[in-house]
């Protein structure tokens, strides 16, 4: 048997006989000290397969957890050799895992990713021995680096905690925010003001997210 | 309009994915997701959004 874990809340747990787990199981919670978690008991050893449905539904008891607590979401793929082995890494683990807690009470995340529209010039062919073109990319990486502090400072500013991740496919932000529930609308207001304002970047923002990208302790 | 929605669909599921998979807590036990098996999942779910976007395109519906 082996212990697949959601996340972490307050004790007592919020009720969970009706939410539906991983590969059809229940979902079950387990209180230790202060602390609770929301579970599963999987037949084999194996941890479930990283399947569209597995992450959907990990997600969606996560959502579910979120409704009626703060939480505190375990990554996916988390797995123990036992219920005694959670208590332990709770009980262990408490002082760290209640500041979190204390952290994110309250909010959700919201992603925002930025890309940048202007196209890069290539080199002209006088210039590929560089000077020239190194010049103009420079120039450019600075306008971008002002565009994207302009955009990310006063939505940190209007967050609790913001962490930013290396951009990917042509990106140039992708930043996360905590955001108090009854801000959410406010903060994608002022997004689309963020948008409005420099049409040579285009935002995105998704959410509002459980706390993953807040659950590091400091 | 069709691409818009597979746009916006595609990066909520592509941010659901980073947090699943790279965000949470990681308590001692095992993260037994190995690089290559994300990079599927990815796959897996790019070729999921195309064809739900596919099927909205051709008006057949969605349960």
């Amino acid at each position: 048997m082996t212990v697949y874990v959601y996340g972490i809340t307050d004790a007592p747990p919020p009720p969970v006989d009706d939410l539906a787990g991983v590969e059809g199981t229940g979902v079950r919670t387990l209180v230790q000290g202060e602390l609770a978690a929301a579970f599963a008991s999987l037949p084999g050893p194996e941890p479930p397969a990283a399947t569209p449905d597995a992450l959907m539904a990990h997600e969606r008891v996560v959502e579910a957890l979120m409704r009626q607590r703060a939480v505190l979401p375990t990554r996916f793929g988390t797995t123990l050799p036992g219920e005694d082995d959670l208590a332990t890494v709770l009980e262990r683990r408490s002082a760290s895992l209640r500041d979190l807690l204390a952290l994110v009470r309250g909010c959700v995340e919201v992603s925002v990713r930025v890309r940048w529209e202007t196209a890069v010039d290539p080199p002209a062919a006088a210039d590929t021995d560089g000077r020239r073109y190194l010049e103009s990319r420079a120039r450019e990486l600075r306008e971008v680096e002002r565009a994207v502090d302009a955009v990310h400072h006063p939505l940190a500013r209007h967050a609790r905690a913001s962490t930013r991740s290396t951009p990917t496919e042509g990106g140039v932000l992708s930043a996360s925010y905590l955001v108090a529930a009854d801000d959410v609308r406010s903060f994608a207001e002022q997004v689309r003001r963020l948008q409005d304002a420099d049409a040579s970047l285009d935002l995105s923002c998704t959410g509002p997210w459980p706390p993953y990208s807040f659950v590091e302790p400091s | 309009m069709s691409t818009e929605i597979a746009t916006g669909r595609d990066i909520a599921l592509i941010d659901l994915l980073d947090r699943l998979l790279h965000g949470g807590v990681v308590l001692a036990g095992d993260i037994t997701l190995a690089v290559a098996d994300i990079d599927l999942v990815y796959v897996g779910l790019r070729a999921l959004i195309s064809s739900v976007a596919t099927a909205e395109e051709n008006g057949v519906p969605l349960p």
